[in-house]
């Protein structure tokens, strides 16, 4: 019997990993280093299973005049993190923090986006929580994902979440506390 | 062999070109895309010296219509993975695999395309409206260089 809880146990997370696309297999850890790029939307592609904007890169640290796609969760992960269609336009300009893709695809999955004036803004609740165990959320200037506080921290990694927790941002359900109380 | 990577050259220029040529018209002059073909082929400056061939994408391109806990999860979905840059290659489907077809609406499709945007080949995994099943769809590429 403990022999099958322990494959069971096993097996699980695959089972879990199964229901989404391996994005950290093709862009890399959450808390892995990201890039910074300057842009200028040409289309909008707001749909499952993953919300796409095409860009052509205006400054950063890509060259002028690549043409990326701008990848995200489905949509309504993107809605959980504060992010609808509306909030983008053909010819807004774009500041975007995010990861390339590990074979040299042309797409960039997003980590931050601020669009036009507007804040720089999370898309991703899991890399705050690493950035936040590591002490430098605060100092990027950006506002956490709308789903951050009260969100499990599982998938921001045992470290983080040891870190969290001594940091009091954990509650007694498990959950990220955020903003700090 | 190397009469054979010739002919599978020549044979590819030949469809990339046809392709190029008649692309979008409706009704296809069979005689002038003939002719134009083979006026490229006589003009072209590509001259493949190696011809190789990409392995599938690491990670299909794959779409399930419902979620771990079993609830429908269904289309319009459409999942793209780029593969390589269509310049200079052509890419074909070597993986199609649909699961859980049920009903009429199960209407699934795999697919590869030029991405008109970023100009890659990409393989497309098109989850139909109202489909709650699954689909898993991959390609490899010939390149030539």
């Amino acid at each position: 019997m403990r022999i099958l809880i322990s494959l069971l146990l096993t097996l699980l997370p695959c089972v879990g990993l199964q229901a989404h696309h391996n994005t950290q297999a093709e862009f890399g850890a959450f808390g892995s280093e990201t890039t910074y790029i300057e842009a200028n939307i040409v289309s909008i592609s707001w749909g499952n299973p993953h919300v796409m904007i095409n860009v052509e890169t205006t400054g950063g640290e890509m060259p002028v005049g690549e043409r990326l796609r701008l990848v995200s969760h489905p949509i309504n992960f993107a809605d959980d993190h504060g992010f609808v269609a509306a909030d983008f336009a053909v010819g807004d300009d774009l500041r975007i923090y995010g990861w390339t893709h590990m074979r040299n695809n042309p797409l960039i999955w997003m980590r931050a986006i601020q669009v036009n004036d507007g804040p720089m803004r999370s898309i991703m609740r899991f890399t705050d929580m690493i950035d936040i165990a590591n002490g430098v959320f605060e100092k990027m200037n950006m506002e956490p994902a709308a789903n951050l506080n009260g969100s499990p921290p599982g998938r921001a990694g045992p470290e983080s979440v040891a870190k969290l927790r001594e940091m009091g941002l954990i509650d007694e359900d498990g959950l990220m506390i955020w903003p700090p109380q | 062999m190397k009469s054979a990577l010739i002919a599978i050259g020549a044979a590819l220029l030949a469809s990339v070109l046809t392709l190029q040529f008649a692309g979008g018209q409706g009704g296809l002059d069979v005689a002038a895309v003939d002719e134009r073909v083979a006026a490229a082929l006589a003009d072209s400056a590509i001259k493949p010296r190696v011809i190789s061939f990409t392995a599938e994408s690491d990670e299909d391109s794959w779409l399930q219509g419902r979620n771990r806990d079993g609830s429908p999860r269904p289309g319009p979905s459409n999942h793209q993975n780029p593969l390589i840059e269509a310049e200079n290659a052509v890419c074909f489907l070597t993986k199609v695999e649909f699961q859980d077809m049920s009903g009429a609406e199960d209407t699934n499709a795999c697919s590869v395309s030029i991405d008109d945007f970023t100009g890659w080949w990409q393989v497309n995994a098109i989850l139909g409206d109202g489909s709650d099943s699954s689909l898993r769809c991959n390609a490899r590429c010939i390149v030539w260089e």
